[in-house]
């Protein structure tokens, strides 16, 4: 498995699906850790 | 020594600069990093050694790779200083002269004890740097003196160890059949990969940066993990540890980046992200490898000081960098905007900026050797620097309803500087053939070939869509997310207030008033009120791990 080069709009699906992953695993982690988000308020 | 160590110019201009008050202080402090640049080219193989104690010091060793941080560090410091021009700090001037002479130092030096030496002295300015912000940095410099105590330990238990069998104390390749060389090896890499920040001995950076004032956070943004790159590039180059190490923390740094709601914590994620992509270079070994993470280092130290510079104008002009305090000051600080956008597009790999032709070439030395699923793991990172640094950051802060009130305007050395660091990223992106020159090793890449630039448009598009469609949820909330420093902000914490409960239960008179002290600092280790359970950071780390493991398993299965 290795980045996708060379076949066109490859990459602009590698971007959107990757991107999407990103950003959906780091709400899921966020919502399992709100909690203590919400306790450690920035000083 | 026949030759000024440009260290030695920047420690006399440190102490003078922490004396002088005024317009005099700020010209010291952007002068003398400019006066070592010009030393660079005229620092031979080897100005000599002495002999001390026993030791053999060669404190003046240059090559290509040396030269090539020294000068981003060099570069870095002169930036620093136009940056906070007109502010009147006296000891953050000095502070920024002696880590980017600590630092040079670190680059030159040709034995193990000179380095050590260097290396504490760029701990101790960090740490000078970061309690210069005032009150409000005491407890993430004392986490931060704790944690590199830990790392100075481990560096020189390694050393010492080498000392006791005899090995010699020239800095060079501490690598064997893909594996750091015995436990002294294995202890100085603990050492320098803690101050390279790389996962989980990173809690430290984004930490105690984001405290720094605005003008200190771009200082520290050049060179600890930097330096420890220069290490890594020297010491380790072909353990493949450090291929899988980078790789994930490439990937780690952004997840955290898409969480964060503080920009200078995002940003500081960011370090930890693309000091991976050098961390993997390093640990690849090649010609490629090590010339693509030396290129990005110097890529790097350049577009990442421009983006602390934004987020540090926000902080001089608004009074925060919590994105959920901002919004809508595009039409205010248009100059800014724009600025932080060169650094944006140069971190996310845009054709014609410096991270274009430096980023790529460590993911092609990964794919050369054969190291695929950390080639697609460096890949996705790039796609999530985009999403986070280049959309989410400014999209928050810059769009949207107003948020926020411009106090005041940003400084005119502000301005210049984030000026001078964009036209730097730009022109190295414009021209590579100046900064493949100056690398390690010969590099035949053309980054401006049509499939190339043709691929990362795609990318960037394709992210942009994701963005677009995703932006309703990551919108800014106050708080903040602990990492793996809850393990000594809380339990470490708790040990050491039982311990001072005991010992002041115990008696009076100096059992009692250390008691106090120790109590102190427990109060100042935890700053905040502890959350009750390990925070999100714990499972981000397992899921590293796991892809750690496939990374080396993925290499020796040949996929």
């Amino acid at each position: 498995m290795s980045a996708p080069n060379g076949v066109p709009g490859a990459e602009f699906l590698f971007g959107l699906i990757g991107a999407g992953l990103l950003a959906l695993l780091a709400k899921l982690l966020k919502v399992l850790g709100l909690r203590v988000a919400e306790k450690v308020e920035d000083a | 020594m026949s030759e000024l160590h440009p260290a030695f110019l920047l420690w006399s201009a440190a102490a003078l600069a922490a004396c002088l008050r005024g317009r005099a202080g700020a010209v010291l402090a952007v002068a003398a990093p400019l006066a070592a640049l010009a030393l660079l080219p005229q620092a031979g193989a080897s100005a000599g050694a002495w002999t001390a104690a026993g030791f053999v010091l060669e404190p003046m060793r240059a090559d290509a790779l040396s030269r090539l941080f020294a000068a981003a560090f060099c570069l870095a410091a002169a930036l620093g200083a136009l940056y906070a021009f007109s502010e009147e700090r006296p000891l953050e001037r000095a502070a920024g002269l002696a880590m980017a002479g600590a630092a040079a130092g670190i680059c030159f030096a040709g034995d193990w004890v000179s380095l050590f030496l260097f290396w504490e002295a760029l701990t101790m300015a960090s740490l000078a740097l970061i309690w210069g912000a005032g009150p409000r940095s005491r407890g993430a410099g004392l986490r931060y003196l704790l944690v590199h105590a830990a790392g100075g330990g481990a560096l020189l238990s390694g050393l010492l160890l080498l000392r006791a069998a005899d090995s010699p104390l020239a800095v060079s390749s501490l690598v064997s059949a893909g594996a750091p060389a015995g436990p002294a090896a294995w202890l100085i890499l603990a050492g320098v990969a803690l101050n390279a920040a790389v996962p989980p001995l990173h809690a430290w950076l984004t930490d105690a940066y984001p405290r720094c004032s605005p003008a200190g956070s771009v200082l520290q943004s050049a060179f600890t993990t930097k330096a420890a790159v220069y290490v890594l590039l020297r010491v380790f180059p072909g353990a493949d540890i450090l291929v899988a190490l980078g790789s994930v923390m490439a990937v780690y740094g952004v997840v955290y980046a898409v969480m964060e709601s503080d920009a200078r914590r995002l940003l500081s994620y960011h370090i930890i992200s693309q000091v991976g992509y050098m961390v993997a270079g390093a640990g690849l070994g090649t010609e490629l490898g090590v010339s693509g993470a030396s290129a990005h280092a110097f890529s790097h130290i350049l577009y990442k000081a421009l983006l602390f510079m934004g987020a540090g104008a926000l902080v001089h002009c608004v009074g925060t960098a919590q994105l959920a305090d901002l919004g809508g000051l595009y039409g205010r600080l248009r100059p800014v905007f724009w600025l932080y956008m060169a650094g944006a597009l140069a971190i996310s790999g845009a054709p014609g900026f410096n991270g274009f032709i430096s980023k790529p070439l460590i993911g092609l030395a990964a794919e050369q050797a054969g190291w695929k699923f950390a080639a697609t793991l460096l890949h996705l990172a790039s796609a999530g620097t985009f999403l986070s640094v280049a959309l989410k950051l400014p999209y928050l802060a810059f769009f949207g309803p107003e948020r926020g009130k411009v106090s005041r305007p940003p400084t005119t050395g502000m301005l210049l500087a984030m000026g001078a660091a964009a036209a730097l990223c730009l022109g190295t992106g414009l021209y590579p053939a100046w900064l493949y020159a100056r690398l390690p090793f010969p590099v035949d890449y053309h980054p401006y070939a049509f499939g190339r630039v043709w691929g990362t448009l795609e990318l960037l598009a394709g992210t942009g869509l994701a963005f677009w469609l995703l932006r309703r949820g990551m919108k800014g909330e106050r708080g903040l997310s602990l990492d793996f420093d809850w393990f000594y902000r809380v339990p470490l914490a708790s040990a050491v207030s039982a311990a001072s409960g005991a010992l002041q239960a115990a008696g009076a008179g100096a059992a009692y008033a250390t008691a106090k002290a120790i109590s102190s600092g427990a109060a100042l280790l935890r700053e905040r009120r502890p959350p009750s359970f390990p925070p999100v950071g714990e499972s981000i780390m397992w899921l590293a791990a796991a892809f750690a493991l496939a990374v080396l398993l993925s290499r020796a299965s040949g996929l």
